[in-house]
């Protein structure tokens, strides 16, 4: 059974006078039963996507269906069967979270009693009558995840909601929504600049880029297949990145480097044989490299050179 | 700045106006002193201002929440958002209005039988029913140009004004004689000018005019607040806009 199917979406937006063009014909087919990740780096109309299939906004032409239900014509059967939460969902600090439960249970027209079991899963239940502003960064997020399960979606659209969590509050609300997903069935279709959550939660992604169309999805391990390197070396430097080499580097070795903090990078390297010569390259050549790590790439990586790709930390032929 | 001088303006404008008007009070259509004038009208218009701000200004702070999208992903329309503020903050100013009835009463303000009190709390219903399309249409506008700024206070403003909130009908007929006659087929000035009839002069003579003028009134501002408010959401649905205000 399809579970998701978008048939050449196109939307373009004027902005400064200028029509631009953000979804250039993206078409592709989940089935029940998929978690898919939609990757890309910024503009890329990564949430314009999630907007339209979750009818918050309008294609200006193709047309998609969710569980069968077309977006446009069957809107408000689709609406019945999904929950979309973007990161500018704030929730109102001085309710409490009981009261704030009630709210957004009568706006999904659902019994707010419903989202106790959750609440005791995410060990807040015993907050239910504090306000909003006595919970943590990461008890917001997942009340916010909460607020999205209420309703038993069959499909979930998550924006960035695990923006602005540290890495051990990433980490506790990822293995607690894993574990729900599977066992409620939910699909989820999500957008995340944070490449665990995209590698731990889905088994689909679809790769955008401005301006050109999306013409398939690919399973997470034949995109591994389809990555051209095979080794990640990341380096640390002891104060900051040694452009010099790094572009010395690019020059001499078929490789692809990015920036991923003020003081390391990473090196993606095609070749096994290469390897030790970039690493004999950076002991030898380079004076303050603190720290040199090398290991297969991951999905992980993939997602951090695809979402990175084009941005300024990239390190193009053309630099 | 240029908004808060034509504020002041309309201030300093509706003030002379009244002071004018009140200057021959033989301009008073009916046998009204101006302190019941104007406590009625206060009683009255408590029922109205607040709700009709709240209205107005609902989808804009509902965006400031980030949870237009949610809403709308939820089957929650622009209209159930506005009217559902309209109306809550509505009952809040109903049961202040019964609150502060007692006390105008005692002022003597209120010469009336119970007959005529419970029909002017209909036609007060209706008039309240009125505003609510009056703010569906100021949603629409929202939804269609985002930030309205102070139009919805000015607009209120006008309202006010035109409904005799701050002089009688007939001093408008020195502007025009026929004003006071077209301003009548407006539901808030028929509806304000006979409910103090009917409240301070026990006079309920017009009541079947008003509930004709002001229902006709209403299905007219719904009807068009709900298809401005359809053709406003398509729209910026389409410009990618819905979210942002």
């Amino acid at each position: 059974m399809k579970g998701i199917e978008a048939i050449e979406l196109r939307k373009s937006f004027i902005d400064g006078g200028e029509r631009v063009e953000v979804l250039s014909g993206v078409t592709f087919s989940i089935p029940k039963g998929s978690n898919l990740a939609v990757i890309g780096p910024n503009g890329s109309g990564k949430t314009t996507l999630l907007k339209i299939l979750s009818t918050i906004l309008s294609p200006d032409s193709g047309r998609a269906y969710i569980r069968g239900f077309d977006i446009m014509e069957e809107a408000d059967n689709v609406r019945k069967i999904i929950t979309y939460i973007n990161p500018e969902f704030r929730l109102h600090e001085r309710l409490t979270v009981k009261r704030t439960l009630k709210f957004f249970a009568i706006i999904q027209d659902v019994d707010w009693q419903s989202s106790i079991p959750l609440l005791e899963l995410f060990g807040i239940k015993h907050m239910l009558d504090s306000p909003v502003a006595a919970l943590s960064t990461g008890q917001k997020a997942a009340l916010k995840f909460i607020i999205g399960m209420m309703k038993n979606p069959e499909v979930l659209f998550m924006d960035e909601v695990f923006s602005g969590l540290d890495i051990s509050r990433v980490e506790k609300l990822l293995m607690i929504v894993d574990t729900l997903l599977q066992e409620k069935s939910v699909d989820l279709v999500i957008v995340d600049h944070n490449p665990d959550v995209l590698d731990r939660l889905c088994d689909k992604v679809i790769v955008m880029e401005r301006g050109k169309p999306v013409t398939r999805v690919y399973s997470t391990k034949e995109l591994l297949r389809k990555f051209d390197y095979k080794w990640d070396i990341i380096v640390t430097w002891m104060r900051e990145i040694d452009q010099n080499t790094l572009e010395d580097l690019k020059r001499s070795y078929d490789c692809n480097c990015i920036i991923i903090g003020p003081d390391r990078a990473r090196i993606f390297v095609k070749d096994d044989n290469i390897v030790k010569e970039i690493t004999d390259y950076l002991v030898k050549n380079s004076r303050n490299v603190i720290e040199i790590n090398t290991s297969p790439v991951t999905l992980k990586d993939l997602f951090l050179e695809v979402i990175m790709k084009q941005t300024k930390f990239m390190i193009d032929e053309s630099q | 700045m240029v908004v808060d001088f034509l504020w002041s303006l309309a201030n300093v404008i509706a003030f002379g106006f009244m002071g004018v008007a009140f200057q021959s009070f033989s301009d008073m259509d009916i046998n009204i002193v101006p302190y019941q004038f104007f406590l009625i009208n206060t009683l009255v218009w408590t029922v109205f201002s607040n709700p009709f701000i709240d209205g107005a200004y609902s989808v804009t702070d509902e965006a400031s929440w980030g949870t237009i999208g949610f809403m709308i992903a939820n089957k929650i329309k622009f209209e159930d958002i506005a009217l559902g503020r309209y109306f809550a903050t509505g009952v809040r100013f109903f049961i202040i209005f019964f609150a502060l009835t007692p006390l105008v009463y005692v002022t003597g303000a209120i010469h009336t039988t119970t007959t005529i009190f419970l029909e002017s709390l209909l036609v007060i219903t209706i008039l309240f029913f009125f505003l609510g399309g009056i703010v569906l249409i100021l949603t629409a506008l929202t939804i269609m140009y985002k930030r309205l700024g102070e139009f919805p206070r000015i607009t209120l403003t006008i309202i006010r004004i035109l409904s005799t909130y701050f002089t009688p009908l007939a001093t408008f007929g020195r502007i025009h004689p026929s004003l006071p006659n077209i301003l009548y087929q407006f539901p808030m000035t028929s509806g304000i000018v006979e409910l103090r009839k009917m409240l301070i002069l026990g006079d309920n003579s017009a009541f079947y005019t008003v509930l004709r003028i002001s229902i006709l009134g209403t299905l007219v501002v719904y009807t068009m607040g709900l298809s401005l408010i359809y053709i406003a959401t398509m729209e910026s649905k389409r410009r990618g806009t819905i979210e942002k205000y």
